[in-house]
């Protein structure tokens, strides 16, 4: 073993370059590995898991305070069925003002002494739990944005209480309460019901009938009039798979893309080195290494700097994964993720790791070790018959000599070529992807929110309600309430502003559809709002209505038909001109409809000239009287673009460095290899520039090819994934969101990948360049 | 002269590569304590003798026996084991190990048959102590001449004190003054009782260390010629 030990380690540290470059790649392998798997893991069936893990109510009864005794209610919990059962907890409906909840009515505060419990464990994810008086911890699934923190220490004013201080952010994976306070809080703001929290053993309550059953059982003893209330935890857990099926099927293609790449450029930089250090293989066998010392020799050799890689890559990893899980916590409110990453995940991957870098070692290292002496010995790295063919037919074009002598490397080891193009074409499709993608979310999202077309919106809220407002949002005082007509005259007086519509909610009843639809009516100019039309037109005035694709479906009606609204006891008869993408049963009309609607909380879209800034005009506004406006920017991050992107750059930045340093390394070998073919042809006057180029364009050539065949792939997957995306999100989307792509821009992304290319050959290049050709003559 | 005991035995070898006739028919024996140069023209077996007689290659029929021990009969591994302990190899181009400094090369042959570090370390600067060119036992094999590379080599093939050092073309990738030296090396060695195996072109190396030529020619031996 100390021999084959000895040899190894030399090796690792006098190919000092491959070595690093070895760990490198490991290292970015191991942690893209490990974020890829975490995500893909955090976002597959995270209701269940969460919901095992925080033993999640399946169902929870809210009794009438009035009605029934703690005690009595608490005694539920022996039940038929009841396996555990959190409660009772006073219950109270205040209205917390914050900008957040504005106009959402008010929140549903529980009292719990304390986070756990048998049944509905709250996970604190920020701050700490209420134990004092005048304390209170707020739901995640009110969306507090990307930095939950920040409202830490903020205080509020509750009914009979004074004031309230945030101490803490909790999930609830079945949100069984918006807020916590301590009971005695809660039954001080004027509790009239009482919450119970109930599991059930799982196989029992995975319907709604049975759940009824349970519910059933639970309730049994109670006189019905004392029952405010049930729900259960289905629909919960109906919404967290929607959106982790979008997410999901996303990152499943990249990190499975990723994940060949990887696989590939370590299976070509091991194998490479294995067949870079050939001539040695003859010596040692010489000496007296038996094939198996060889192979020992060549597998010891790589597995020592992924091993050293592998570690930093987990370390790494593991910060990238809590980090993205944090994200995706705060951004993907529902979906309450475990933010810490999984040590048997990372105990996993770095088992694997190494085992695939000695896998792919293995291969020819076996071949090392099986190599005759005399084969090995006499081995100079010559052209096979293939690669001089193309040096004749390249040497016989007019590209100059070291051009057509650079497009011949490649031939020269047509399985390095192979790997190396292969690794570079599903790079290249993974960027492209990747970025194909990003743009269709971001379109969506702008679709959704149409941030180019409404740049502010203002409110007329009723009085009270918050003086301090999130975010962008600014109010102005409370002295004088405006009418409609002031308002709308106030907005549009304030310079800057390009046009202002007027949208007034109200509900329909609609023939076919049980739940009443919501209805949008806009006065003034709507067509400037840029909602996406799928099928159809936008309206253009009285009479007509554009609709959501449920409302279609459901009424069985399609573009040109009538329909048929009853609207505060009146009907209204409108044709539909449109379907609208990104919105479920919803009708759009022009206020001339249904100009006899009670004007209730009117939102006034401004979208602004150019040269001015949102940020100025809300500032107008709220510096612009004293009737309580508020001014605020739409809300703009539908689908959680932010947390998409970051994943999706930071995975792409270490695929591209991957894949970088594989093209890197390949040049590198060839370079070695061609040694002193270079210093042979520079000493019958070839030139430094001549050598670097000729290195320089062997690499390009694969940039160009590898990225214009991983073009069409990555396309092809960007249109699938993102139809799917639709599918899971229940929509059909317009071309617009599909077709992402435009010419110049695969152009560019062409040219990075040649660049890419060209930028990780300069450095062997060089190194052709310098080859001193007494030197490389001298040591053969 | 009495006679000594049989080292090598070569009985009726024939080497083929595809058409190629390397070796037709080869009857050949070294005693112990013999030096044994080979000559002929290029292409006439002298390299493809070598390898066979090293275990690095098998012939195509015929029995090559070394210290009794036939090698066709042995495997990979036991021929590996063989090289180590039986037998050094000294070549034209020196082959040594790039990644490794002149001592760690000198001592690789000892580690890999055992050899305690302190025992191997002592005797591969003996070695290269007696080569003159302890001083630069902590270069590497790029920075070292032809001539000092080569004496190099010729003490990773004595590391194990081998019954049989076989060289191939030793001098000739050497000037003559060093040539010489190497020359010197090998005689003062035979002086000692090793028994020598080597394959030259070089006339002058061949008078002054054989004991015996032998003449190759179309992977035959032409005629005995004893000194
Ligand atoms: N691995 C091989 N594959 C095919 N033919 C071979 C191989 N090794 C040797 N030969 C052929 O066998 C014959 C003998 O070769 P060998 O190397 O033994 O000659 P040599 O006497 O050492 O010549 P030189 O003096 O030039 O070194 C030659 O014709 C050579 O081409
Ligand atoms: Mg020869």
């Amino acid at each position: 073993m100390g021999a084959t030990w000895s040899i190894a380690r030399a090796a690792v540290r006098r190919r000092r370059g491959q070595t690093v470059l070895i760990g490198v790649i490991v290292t970015l392998c191991t942690a893209a590995l490990l974020i890829g798997i975490a995500l893909l893991a955090a976002v597959t069936g995270p209701f269940d898991r969460t919901f095992a893990q925080l033993h999640g109510a399946h169902a929870t009864v809210l009794y009438d305070s009035t009605k029934i005794t703690d005690d009595r209610v608490g005694a539920t919990a022996q039940a038929d069925g009841v396996v555990a059962a959190s409660g009772p907890f006073p219950m109270a409906s205040a209205q917390l003002q914050n900008g957040m909840q504005m106009g959402a009515g008010p929140m549903r505060i529980a009292g719990r002494a304390e986070p756990g419990g048998g049944a509905d464990q709250l996970r604190l994810t920020h701050g700490r739990w209420a134990t004092a008086t005048g304390e209170i911890v707020v739901g995640t699934h009110l969306r507090w944005g990307p930095d939950p923190g920040r409202i830490l220490g903020r205080t509020y004013t509750l009914p009979n209480l004074g004031t309230a201080t945030v101490v803490g952010v909790a999930y609830s994976v079945t949100q069984s309460a918006d807020a916590w306070m301590r009971p005695d809080d809660v039954r001080r703001i004027g509790a009239t019901s009482t919450q119970m929290l109930y599991r059930f053993a799982p196989e029992s309550a995975a319907t709604a009938a049975h759940l009824e059953q349970r519910l059933a059982a639970v309730t049994a003893g109670v006189p019905t009039d004392a029952v405010a209330g049930t729900g259960d935890y289905l629909t919960n857990r109906e919404r967290a798979g929607q959106r982790a099926k979008t997410l999901s099927s996303f990152l499943t293609v990249f990190a499975v893309l990723s994940l060949i790449v990887a696989v590939l450029v370590i299976g070509n930089v091991v194998s490479g080195a294995v067949i870079a250090g050939y001539r040695s293989i003859g010596v040692l066998k010489a000496i007296g290494f038996t094939p198996g010392q060889v192979t020992a020799v060549y597998l010891l050799m790589m597995t020592g700097p992924a091993l050293i890689g592998c570690a930093v890559g987990a370390v790494l990893g593991n910060l990238g994964t809590s980090w993205l899980l944090e994200q995706f916590q705060n951004n993907v409110y529902v979906l309450g993720l475990d933010t810490t990453p999984s040590p048997v995940l990372t105990v996993a991957v770095l088992v694997a790791v190494p085992v695939l870098v000695a896998v792919t070692a293995l291969v020819p290292a076996l071949r090392a070790g099986r190599t005759t002496a005399t084969a090995a010995l006499s081995a100079v790295a010559s052209p096979t018959g293939r690669g001089r063919a193309v040096q004749r037919l390249l040497s016989r074009s007019r590209l100059p000599r070291a051009v057509s002598l650079g497009l011949a490397l490649p031939v020269v080891r047509p399985a390095r070529t192979l790997l190396t193009l292969l690794a570079v074409v599903l790079g290249s499709a993974t960027v492209v992807f990747s970025i194909g993608l990003t743009e269709s979310a971001g379109r969506w999202n702008d679709a959704l929110v149409r941030a180019d077309h409404v740049q502010v919106q203002v409110m007329n809220p009723p009085p009270g309600g918050p003086t301090e407002v999130e975010g962008e949002a600014r109010r102005q005082p409370e002295g004088t309430r405006m009418t409609d007509p002031e308002v709308e005259a106030f907005v549009r007086g304030i310079p800057g502003a390009r046009y202002v519509t007027t949208l007034f909610y109200g509900d329909a009843a609609v023939a076919g559809i049980t739940e009443n639809v919501d209805l949008n009516a806009y006065r003034g100019d709507s067509a400037q709002l840029g909602y996406e039309i799928l099928e159809g037109r936008w309206i253009s005035g009285a009479g007509e209505a554009a609709v959501g694709a449920e409302v279609l479906r459901l009424t069985g009606k399609s573009i040109g038909d009538s329909l048929t609204l009853t609207v505060e006891g009146r009907t209204v008869v409108v044709r539909i001109v449109g379907e609208i993408f990104g919105v479920h049963s919803e009708v759009y009309l022009d206020w001339a409809s249904v100009s006899f609607m009670e004007p209730r909380m009117p939102v006034y879209f401004v979208g602004l000239s150019p040269g001015t800034t949102a940020d100025r005009f809300i500032e107008q506004v709220a510096g612009g009287g004293d009737a309580g406006l508020i001014a605020t920017t739409p809300d703009d991050d539908e689908i959680d673009m932010a947390v998409l992107l970051s994943v999706v750059g930071a995975l792409t930045a270490a695929l591209l460095v991957v894949a970088g340093l594989g093209v890197a390394h390949t040049a590198v070998l060839n370079t070695r290899e061609r040694r002193r073919d270079l210093a042979i042809v520079k000493s019958v006057g070839m030139t430094p520039a001549q050598a670097a180029v000729m290195v320089v364009t062997s690499m390009a050539a694969l940039g160009i090819l590898g990225g214009v065949l991983g073009l069409p792939g990555g396309v092809a997957a960007q249109r699938q994934i993102i139809q799917l995306i639709g599918e899971a999100a229940g929509t059909r989307l317009p071309q617009g969101i599909v077709d992402v792509y435009t010419a110049p821009q695969l152009a560019v992304l062409l040219l990075s990948g040649v660049l890419i290319a060209v930028l990780s050959a300069l450095l062997p290049a060089r190194q052709a360049a310098r080859i001193s050709t007494a030197e490389a003559l001298h040591t053969e | 002269m009495a006679e000594a005991e049989v080292l090598v035995q070569l009985s009726a070898v024939y080497k083929r590569y595809g058409e190629t006739v390397a070796l037709d028919g080869v009857d050949l024996t070294v005693r112990q304590g013999e030096s044994v140069a080979v000559m002929g023209p290029s292409g006439s077996g002298k390299s493809t003798l070598l390898n066979l007689v090293a275990g690095l290659d098998r012939p195509t029929s015929g029995t090559v026996t070394v210290h009794g021990e036939e090698l066709s009969a042995l495997g990979e591994g036991a021929l590996a084991r063989y090289r180590r302990r039986r037998i050094g190899m000294v070549f034209q181009f020196f082959h040594l190990l790039d990644d490794l400094p002149v001592l760690d090369n000198v001592m690789l042959s000892a580690r890999l048959v055992g050899t305690p570090h302190k025992q191997a370390r002592a005797r591969a600067l003996g070695l290269l102590e007696e080569l003159g060119i302890a001083a630069r036992k902590d270069a590497y094999p790029s920075q070292l001449s032809g001539g000092e590379r080569q004496r190099a080599g010729v003490a990773r093939a004595l590391m194990n004190r081998p019954a049989l050092l076989l060289a191939d073309e030793p001098t000739g990738a050497l000037d003559s003054r060093t040539g010489e030296q190497v020359m010197d090396l090998l005689l003062d060695l035979n002086q000692i009782g090793q028994t020598l195996l080597i394959v030259t072109h070089d006339q002058r190396l061949a008078e002054r260390c054989a004991s015996r030529v032998i003449n190759f020619e179309d992977g035959k031996v032409s005629e005995l010629e004893s000194v």
